[in-house]
Order: structure tokens, then C-alpha cells, then sequence
């Protein structure tokens, strides 16, 4: 597919006053659906079908997401998932482990040059950060880019002392009073970008770290979680509507980029891709264990 | 960094070709994009590979990236050392940090590649935004 697929989405590189985005409002699916839904937005992307998209959506039934080269054995308790009835589902970008409940997640799809992102990683975090930033603002949150300090920390959680993602904040994330509230993370492939991330509404430390391995014992890991975590709930009173919050973020990725947005759902060829990948990728234990010797545990 | 003598694709993948086979890796303007890489996924000797698509993946401390493949042809060569030490592509992208050798099935291929000054322009002007 190649430089075909590369030079069609480059014919979509114009400036963004000329180009229509599209907004796909939030939906509630299980983790499996949603997975397969951001990878055929950004397999269509990369043939040029669809204009850059902001995806909103929530998860039922709640899942444990995994990084695309996170070990299964460690990094979650599958046998307590199951018992709890909370899927397990590994994702195309890279990262660790998230528990998906009690939130709204955004996904952006773009080529990766259109004005304003770039090839260059960390302008596209900066770039969608910002939005979410204005979001948090909006919200009446006192939010900010991870400091230095807390930059440096995640880089040493990056050798895995903790299978969660949300214990490491990294380059160009969000936090209120220190503590991370949005997790994101981002994949590359033919000229075109994926960037997806959980806007935390609620979150419960203590599931969490019941779910996900560590090497520390349960109660030091919910500490490490509480210390390293927050919540919309947490700062700001009754907030339970995800149509009210995809709104906000809507409003806030358009003033923030000066970008019209065109309401729309997904291209008959996104929804029959979506639906190849949720049978044949994100269903199967194949993908969602990757060599693990539980393989058949899952799914 | 654009070394002279090789090939290059926007994918930013480099090429080195002797014979017919081609040396394949991840350039140092993509490396020091992704920053700290911290795992390489590559394919094992024998499996077919096609132009311009992917033959591994690469995860970093900021994202996971498709690996491309400039030609087409068999996987006859893996650098099996990034398993054990994927910091090689951030320390020397274009030699222990290579990744694959691939025993070209259509050399033709290569007169479409970009040389080091156009992948150098390419990288200033549609990747610098």
C-alpha cells in the first residue's frame, strides 16, 4: 500500500481553512469495537478515504487496555478481569496498561503534515495537548503540562517498574495539582497519524491496582496510583454526561486549531474494515495475548 | 545525519544495496523524533517483504511507528542484537542499528528512492512543520 496510500493522503495536505474535519460523537462500545473503530478510521486515512477526524467515545463493558508490546503475564490479572467481567484488549499504539471505565476517550486521525501537526512527535502532542489543555481550562481547572521533574520521573518508570499508565506521566501530558488526569499515546505508520487518550472522569485506585501487576505489593501500588492519579470528579462537581463533556471537547479542539468540524459517522468502508478487525483482530486471543503462554485464557 | 551512498524513503527508512542485497534501517532524523526507543519488532529470516510496506514495528518512550521497507524480497538477515539492546538505532542508526537484510526480488525498485540531499530537503521543508 505504500506510496500510494502515502501520496493519496498527501493530496489531502491542504491548509486547514480549506479542510473540512470530522467530528464522530461520542458512542459507547466495548473495547474490542472501539479498538477496531480508531484502526479503520486510520487505515482509511492512510488511503486518503477520510478527511483528519476527532473521535469521541466511552467503553461498556470497562476494559483494560494493553500497550501494543505490553506483556500480558505482566502486566494484568486476567483471571480478575474475567471474574469482574472486564475485557482485555491491546491496542495498536504503544504504552502501558489503562483501565478504561469511568471516562471519555478522544482519538484524533490525521496526516501527519497537515498544518498544524508534523512528522515531529512531540509538535503533535503539544498540538492536541493544547486543546485538551483549553478543555481542562474551560472546565475551570487549574491545568498544566507535566513539569520537568515529573518528565524525568516518567522516563525512569519507562523501564516498567509498573505495568499502569497513568503512574508515569511523559512528554506534553496533562495534570491538576501534580497528578495526571489524561493519558495519551500516539502511533506512526504511511504518513499518517493515530493519537488517542483517556480524559479521566472517575478513577478507583484501589481496582486498579486489583487489576494490574506491579512489582510493589497491592497497597504500596494504589498509594503510587492515588499519588500520580486525579479526576474530573474529583475537581469539578457532577460530572457524569459524556455527551455534555464531548461537547466541550469538541468546542475546545475547534477554537483551539481554528478548525471546522463536520458532524459524520463512519464511511460504509470504515464500518466494514471496523467490523473485519473487531471479528478477525480484536476479538481474537491471537492479537490481544501476543505470544503469551494465556493466550487462550482470553477471548 | 544523511550519509551519502544510501537510499531513502519518506517512510524514513534508509537503504544500503550491495549486490543484490539490500541493508535496511530507521534514519537518525527518525530516531530522534521517536527519542528513546525502547523495542524493535522485526520479521524472522524467510518471511517475503513488500515495498513500501511494513516489515516491524518500533516503539519508543513517545510512540510506537510502522517499519518500511524500501524493496521487495526475502528477509535473509536480522539484527537479532536489538532485542537485547534497541538503544543501538538511537546510538548508531545507520550501523548497529541496522535492522534487516533483504535479498531484493526487483531491484527496479530502487530508482525510485530518494537520494541523502533529497530525503535531507525532504526532512527541512514537508517534515519540519
Amino acid at each position: 500500500m505504500g506510496r500510494v496510500l502515502n501520496d493519496s493522503c498527501r493530496r489531502m495536505d491542504a491548509p486547514l481553512h480549506q479542510q473540512e474535519w470530522r467530528f464522530i460523537d461520542t458512542t459507547v462500545a466495548s473495547g474490542y469495537e472501539n479498538m477496531a473503530i480508531d484502526e479503520a478510521i486510520y487505515l482509511s486515512c492512510q488511503r486518503g478515504a477520510v478527511p483528519p477526524t476527532l473521535r469521541l467515545y466511552g467503553w461498556q463493558p470497562p476494559a483494560v487496555s494493553l500497550g501494543y508490546f505490553q506483556k500480558l503475564e505482566s502486566a494484568v490479572d486476567l483471571e480478575e478481569c474475567r471474574r469482574r467481567g472486564i475485557d482485555v484488549v491491546r491496542r495498536l499504539t504503544g504504552g502501558r496498561a489503562v483501565l478504561h471505565h469511568h471516562e471519555l476517550t478522544y482519538a484524533v486521525i490525521a496526516p501527519e503534515n497537515v498544518h498544524p501537526f508534523s512528522t515531529r512527535v512531540l509538535q503533535t502532542y503539544m498540538t492536541i495537548g493544547t486543546c485538551l489543555l483549553n478543555f481542562f481550562k474551560h472546565l475551570g481547572l487549574n491545568a498544566q503540562w507535566v513539569a520537568l521533574r515529573d518528565k524525568q520521573r516518567g522516563a525512569a518508570f519507562s523501564k516498567h517498574e509498573t505495568a499502569s499508565c497513568f503512574s508515569a506521566p511523559s512528554w506534553y501530558e496533562i495534570t491538576v495539582g501534580g497528578k495526571k488526569i489524561c493519558g495519551s499515546a500516539q502511533k506512526r505508520g504511511n504518513g499518517v497519524f493515530l493519537q488517542h487518550g483517556s480524559i479521566l472522569i472517575d478513577h478507583d485506585s484501589d481496582l486498579l491496582a486489583t487489576l494490574l501487576i506491579s512489582k510493589k505489593d497491592k497497597e504500596a501500588f494504589t498509594r503510587e496510583i492515588d499519588a500520580s492519579t486525579t479526576s474530573l470528579n474529583r475537581h469539578v462537581a457532577g460530572v457524569v454526561d459524556l455527551h455534555v463533556l464531548g461537547d466541550k471537547v469538541l468546542s475546545s479542539f475547534q477554537n483551539t486549531l481554528g478548525v471546522s468540524f463536520s458532524r459524520g459517522a463512519l464511511t460504509a468502508g470504515e464500518a466494514q474494515l471496523k467490523e473485519l478487525l473487531f471479528r478477525e483482530k480484536y476479538q481474537k486471543a491471537d492479537w490481544n495475548c501476543k505470544g503469551s503462554s494465556m493466550c487462550a485464557a482470553v477471548a | 545525519m544523511f550519509p551519502e551512498g544510501l537510499k531513502y524513503i519518506k517512510n524514513h527508512s534508509w537503504i544500503k544495496v550491495e549486490g543484490n542485497k539490500g541493508k535496511i534501517g530507521l534514519t537518525n532524523f527518525a530516531q530522534e523524533q521517536l527519542s528513546d526507543i525502547v523495542t524493535v519488532e522485526l520479521p524472522a529470516a524467510g518471511k517475503a517483504v513488500t515495498a513500501m510496506n511494513p516489515f516491524g514495528t518500533i516503539e519508543s518512550v513517545k510512540a510506537t511507528m510502522d517499519l518500511i521497507t524500501p524493496v521487495s524480497g526475502e528477509v535473509t538477515e536480522v539484527n537479532a542484537g536489538l532485542n537485547d539492546a534497541p538503544e543501538k538505532v538511537n546510538q548508531d542508526p545507520y550501523g548497529e542499528g541496522w535492522m534487516i537484510v533483504v535479498t531484493m526480488s526487483n531491484p527496479a525498485e530502487l530508482s525510485s528512492l530518494l537520494s541523502a540531499a533529497d530525503y535531507k530537503t525532504f526532512t527541512e521543508t514537508e517534515a519540519a512543520g
